[in-house]
């Protein structure tokens, strides 16, 4: 023992004291609470599709827009090519309980997916008076869905 | 008895224990008159290691390099969410009902009904533009990339946060990144390059 036992007894000063003091610098460093983000770029609200229809009129031009309402969402995808509309399409999912439909909307994000799989980019235009929760829960769900560019209209 | 000296054995001799061994504490008479386990007291260590052990791979386990230490306002409670990133160090605004605040510094009010006066924050842009100077003078050969933290309340109306996002972009601050409560798996940093693509 530490401090006047028998030669053989092994001396656990120093390994409790190195103990302690990494206890403490792990204590002091934990973070509690998990704080991330989630990224726009606000140059993505005029998208890639944008940029390639004004280098080419004739490009097919694929739109995707989510707009949260205080009392429903929109989902609009908009497919033009050579000024000529191809499809337009717009999905209403009421908020009936205030909150954002998220298996609805997830329902609307996979046919999305299923057919424009190259598309990155939706543009998420919000009324003034919803609150923030409800864009980040919609921006998750985007994100989550396989959109990673959402870009958020701050008209 | 050395001072009892003589050939005659004496009658009267000092007292001695004379309790009666119906209330005798044996152990405890002999540790008071230290006949019996002289030896130090010992601790038992290896239950105070053990638990030192658990607490140490718990602490190691939970440990994170990310997710610097950022000011949180007592009115702010962020919003989860499931597909988020690693923060950043970024500059960090904060937005309340009240107003908003740059790096703990008020820089604007949020008043109850936005007129077309209050659609700029004119302390916020003076103060973006002073980050922007400090952040060139500090790395003159990097690319100024405009990123920055915004926090905000789960019941701030949005509006209030558009005014931010719309002086934030009049100024040149296009990397946007809201603050929200992970569930501690954030997606690898390149899954949502933002910048990678948009330079594609």
């Amino acid at each position: 023992m530490a401090g006047g036992g028998s030669k053989d007894d092994l001396n656990l000063v120093p390994f409790i004291d190195l103990f302690s003091t990494l206890i403490v610098f792990l204590i002091m460093t934990a973070v509690w609470s998990q704080l991330e983000t989630l990224s726009t770029n606000v140059d993505n609200v005029t998208s890639s599709d944008s940029a390639a229809a004004n280098e080419n009129p004739n490009a097919r031009k694929e739109t995707l827009t989510v707009t949260i309402l205080k009392d429903r969402v929109e989902m609009g995808e908009n497919v033009t090519q050579a000024g000529r509309v191809l499809t337009e399409k717009n999905y209403k999912i009421a908020n009936l309980s205030g909150a954002i439909d998220a298996e609805k909307m997830q329902r609307v994000l996979d046919n999305w997916r299923g057919k424009y799989p190259e598309k990155k980019d939706v543009i998420l235009n919000t009324e003034n008076q919803i609150v923030y929760n409800q864009m980040i829960q919609t921006f998750d769900l985007l994100v989550g869905a396989g959109f990673p560019d959402v870009g958020v209209n701050t008209q | 008895m050395s001072f009892l000296k003589g050939p005659i054995k004496r009658k009267i001799q000092p007292p001695g224990y004379h309790i009666h061994p119906k209330y005798d504490l044996k152990k405890t008479r002999e540790k008071l008159h230290g006949h019996k386990d002289e030896g130090e007291a010992q601790l038992p260590l290896t239950a105070m290691i053990d638990m030192f052990s658990t607490l140490v791979i718990f602490l190691i386990m939970n440990f994170s390099a990310t997710g610097e230490v950022f000011f949180i306002s007592k009115d702010v409670k962020l919003p989860d969410a499931q597909h988020s990133r690693p923060m950043e160090s970024l500059p960090l605004i904060s937005i309340t009902n009240a107003g908003v605040v740059l790096e703990a510094e008020k820089i604007g009010d949020n008043p109850v009904y936005l007129e077309e006066k209050d659609a700029n924050l004119p302390l916020l842009k003076a103060k973006l533009q002073q980050i922007r100077i400090l952040m060139q003078t500090i790395r003159p050969d990097e690319p100024f990339k405009g990123q920055v933290n915004i926090q905000a309340d789960v019941n701030t109306p949005i509006v209030y946060v558009k005014r931010v996002m719309n002086t934030l972009i009049s100024e040149g601050w296009n990397g946007i990144n809201f603050a929200v409560r992970g569930n501690g798996e954030a997606m690898p940093e390149d899954s949502t390059d933002l910048s990678s693509e948009s330079a594609e």
